[in-house]
């Protein structure tokens, strides 16, 4: 019998040209292994630890403004011009000049984590918990440091987005050998064999037209992943394990069924990766902080302290954890659970239960006007405001839904015109996605994708910072950044010194009045003014509202409620409001048109925020 | 059952993404500069410059082609010209298209121990293999796509794995 040639032998075992011969003889296949598991040494070898990408890079790429250029001649003949000119112009008065570059750009969260994984090493169960916990929060940024580190591959892997379902199925395609023999056999099919052979959930995705993939492989006592190996030569197609941090999102699936897949057709994407945003000019101060006496603070200062310290994601809380009092050990370890634990949930009012509880039926097939659907929607107990920047539209619609949740009637409806809702503890607000209002949270980090956390370090610390020009610059990435910018001068005013809150609190509430935003949660001047009990009792009142064409003063007068319109608008209103009291009223209206509201005598009186200001510091 | 799929490249580049362009080629292209220039810092710049060049010019790239390979090819021209300027760039010595002499590999030789000896190996071959090598077994690539992103025939991608294979058995034997 003539046995297959060297080369013969490669072309089988790398795909190029194979062979029937090889496959059906065993000293063939003996010598095709030989080769395989050479192919396999090697790339075992080369096998490069994931990297993430550094931050500087995205920045650059997506800010035309600091390309990374190499200058021709021409070039630097141009720019030796241009400085003569800048030299000419610094001796202008009221120059502007370059800031100096921000010493946040050029962070990483490299030192941080180093600590981290130290934390790992600790005897003590609570630190390395802590640590575990820290390091798959911040996912694939952690795992080129903890493989330097030679960690636990477990933890690695999770960090990797494989919690430990994902990475037993894989162990399982690893060990789990078979034997196939497929002749113009259909990928599908090929693959469904895979499936109730090995007992491991398979998908194939992102193929186009998969019938028309015919397989002709014979292998003896391969792993799976070897078997998906031949088929990725094969067919050219790709291969990869889902990831518990991405599971299918098919209304099909029920996430906490969820079955680890092995996922033919597309790669595994990339480890996520999250970081904090940290407040790095409060360093020094923190660290001075630790040198200070056990019983220079109380409790609560400490409590203050740590509040601090955890939303500016500063790494001295660790070393809290060996602290001579027990009460502050415990709160850096609650510190420490809330920097690196689960977001906090948004908060839930009477109002979300109703959305989901109140099931709808609306049925005929006559039109009506889009207006009036909205106003039907109000009816089920839940007071609906139509942003009154908005137009109110006049088309006739016909809508029906059979046993549909209020918010999803609500979606359905107004995702027809692009909108959003946000839910108020008293009302909602039917708005445009952009406008959606915003939440100020004082108690909670701020976690995002590492890009981002550079850019908003530097934000941050420019607005921080004493230098005129970096102030200005903080204001315009801000506002480049639109409603992320937002959240972070919030955040960033969450953890600064307390001397530059006020310089902090104007840039957000000037950023969100630029982008149309309004704070949610923001106490309104008018809320000052000493009323008496009559005046409340006025504001108190419950009303029952509905209309699609009144503006808010005609509004209030039909209910019998004296109101003196002095703003700079007064637009027709679409609200449907079944109980509701005059001051949820006015301020469901006022608030997205920056309005606000006081009390004249008996006479409700709606001007801009300033001119509330005024009036009620005057009274 | 459907399973949650990122947006293709394709999607990625018809929405100006290219965060998440880099975000999601960014390894494979610093693994593949790294292994052909051999230093952090160098590959680094390397790696930034092809998506430099490839973002700058993402209006030439065709959608039917695989954005990968693409990426590669721009990292493996840049890497080119960088040695090129070095004076360290080695190119194949034989030029006909022969097959190489091919023995059988003897098994120890490319285990885990002999990590440090194979990847000393790979610095003695010339760069046409050593880009053929890294893009096989580093990054993974088929023949066909190897040969796309060199702008050679998948024969040609061929007969360089089969030399650098015999190269590297013989300088491990």
């Amino acid at each position: 019998m003539t046995h297959a040639t060297p080369v013969e032998l490669h072309d089988h075992a790398y795909g190029f040209q194979l062979s029937e011969h090889i496959a059906s003889c065993a000293d063939c296949r003996r010598a095709v292994d030989a080769i395989t598991v050479e192919r396999q040494g090697l790339k075992d070898v080369l096998r490069e630890v994931r990297v993430e990408v550094p931050a500087d890079l995205l920045v650059r790429l997506e800010a035309p403004r600091a390309p990374r250029r190499k200058f021709s001649a021409p070039a630097l003949i141009a720019a030796a011009v241009l400085l003569g000119a800048l030299t000419w112009l610094l001796f202008q008065p009221k120059m502007h000049v370059e800031p100096p570059p921000s010493p946040a750009s050029a962070s990483t969260h490299e030192e941080d984590l180093e600590k981290i994984i130290g934390q790992l090493k600790s005897s003590s169960p609570l630190k390395q918990e802590l640590a575990r916990m820290a390091l798959k929060k911040y996912g694939g940024i952690a795992v080129p440091l903890l493989e330097r580190a030679k960690a636990d591959p477990v933890l690695i892997e999770e960090c990797r987005g494989f919690n430990l379902k994902d990475q037993e199925a894989y162990r399982k395609a690893q060990s789990t050998r078979l034997t196939v023999a497929w002749k113009d056999t259909p990928l599908p099919d090929a693959i469904d064999q895979l499936r109730s052979s090995s007992g491991i959930n398979f998908h194939v995705t992102s193929v186009d037209n998969p019938y028309e993939i015919r397989i002709t492989l014979k292998l003896q006592n391969a792993s799976i992943v070897e078997i998906l190996d031949q088929l990725k030569t094969l067919t050219k197609l790709s291969w990869g394990r889902s990831q518990g941090l991405n599971p299918p999102k098919s209304m099909l699936v029920d996430p906490p069924a969820y079955e680890p897949i092995l996922v033919f057709g597309t790669e595994a994407p990339a480890p996520r990766s999250s970081a904090p945003v940290r407040i790095r000019s409060i360093r020094g101060w923190a660290a001075e902080q630790l040198r200070l006496k056990p019983d220079t603070r109380t409790a609560v200062e400490y409590k203050g302290l740590f509040q601090r310290l955890t939303l500016a994601a500063d790494p001295s809380v660790w070393d809290y954890l060996d602290f001579a009092r027990e009460d502050v050990r415990k709160l850096a370890e609650d510190s420490l659970r809330t920097l690196y634990g689960p977001p906090a949930p948004d908060p839930r009012y009477p109002l979300n239960l109703k959305l989901e509880e109140t099931v709808l039926n609306i049925t005929g097939d006559t039109e009506k006007s889009y207006a009036d659907e909205i106003l039907a929607l109000g009816r089920a107990e839940v007071p609906i405001f139509w942003d009154p920047r908005l137009e109110i539209p006049q088309e006739s619609i016909t809508f029906k839904v059979k046993d549909l949740a209020l918010k999803h009637c609500l979606k359905l409806l107004i995702g027809q015109k692009s909108l959003d809702y946000y839910v108020f503890p008293e009302w909602i607000l039917i708005t445009k996605p952009e406008w959606l209002p915003f939440r100020i949270s004082v108690d909670t980090p701020l976690w995002t994708t590492v890009e981002e956390v550079g850019r908003a370090e530097t934000v941050i610390e420019d607005l921080a910072s004493e230098v005129p020009a970096r102030q200005e610059r903080a204001a315009v990435d801000a506002k480049e950044a639109g409603r992320r910018g937002l959240s972070w001068l919030v955040h960033g005013n969450n953890g600064v010194d307390s001397k530059l809150h006020r310089r902090f609190l104007d840039a957000s509430a000037s950023l969100a009045a630029d982008l149309g935003i309004p704070i949610a949660n923001r106490g309104r001047e008018g809320a000052r003014q000493k009323l008496t009990p009559a005046q409340t009792a006025i504001l108190d009142r419950t009303l029952q509202v509905e209309t699609k064409s009144l503006p808010l003063d005609a509004l209030l007068k039909g209910q019998g409620v004296k109101v003196r319109m002095a703003g700079p608008v007064n637009p027709p209103l679409l609200v449907g409001a079944p109980a509701l009291t005059v001051s949820n009223l006015l301020r469901a209206v006022t608030q997205p048109l920056r309005l606000d509201f006081y009390l004249d005598g008996d006479t409700i009186v709606v001007d801009t925020e300033q001119n509330v200001r005024a009036a009620v510091e005057k009274k | 059952m459907e399973m949650a799929v990122d947006a293709s490249d394709p999607d990625l580049i018809r929405s100006g993404d290219t965060g998440a362009l880099v975000k999601r080629h960014y390894g494979p292209v610093y693994g593949l500069v790294r292994r052909l220039l051999r230093d952090e810092v160098d590959a680094r710049d390397a790696a930034q410059e092809t998506f430099t060049r490839a973002i700058g010019h993402l209006k030439d790239f065709d959608p039917r082609r695989s954005f990968r390979t693409w990426l590669f090819a721009i990292a493996a021209n840049h890497v080119r010209d960088l040695l090129r300027k070095r004076r360290q760039l080695t190119l194949d010595p034989q030029t006909e298209d022969q097959i190489p002499q091919l023995g059988l590999p003897e098994k120890p030789l490319f285990e885990r121990e002999a990590r440090d000896r194979i990847f000393a190996a790979l610095e003695t071959l010339p760069y046409d293999w050593k880009i053929v090598v890294t893009l096989h077994f580093q990054q993974d690539l088929s023949s066909p796509e190897i040969a796309e992103a060199l702008g050679i025939s998948v024969n040609a991608v061929r007969i360089r794995l089969y030399r650098a294979l015999a190269a590297l058995r013989k300088e491990l034997s």
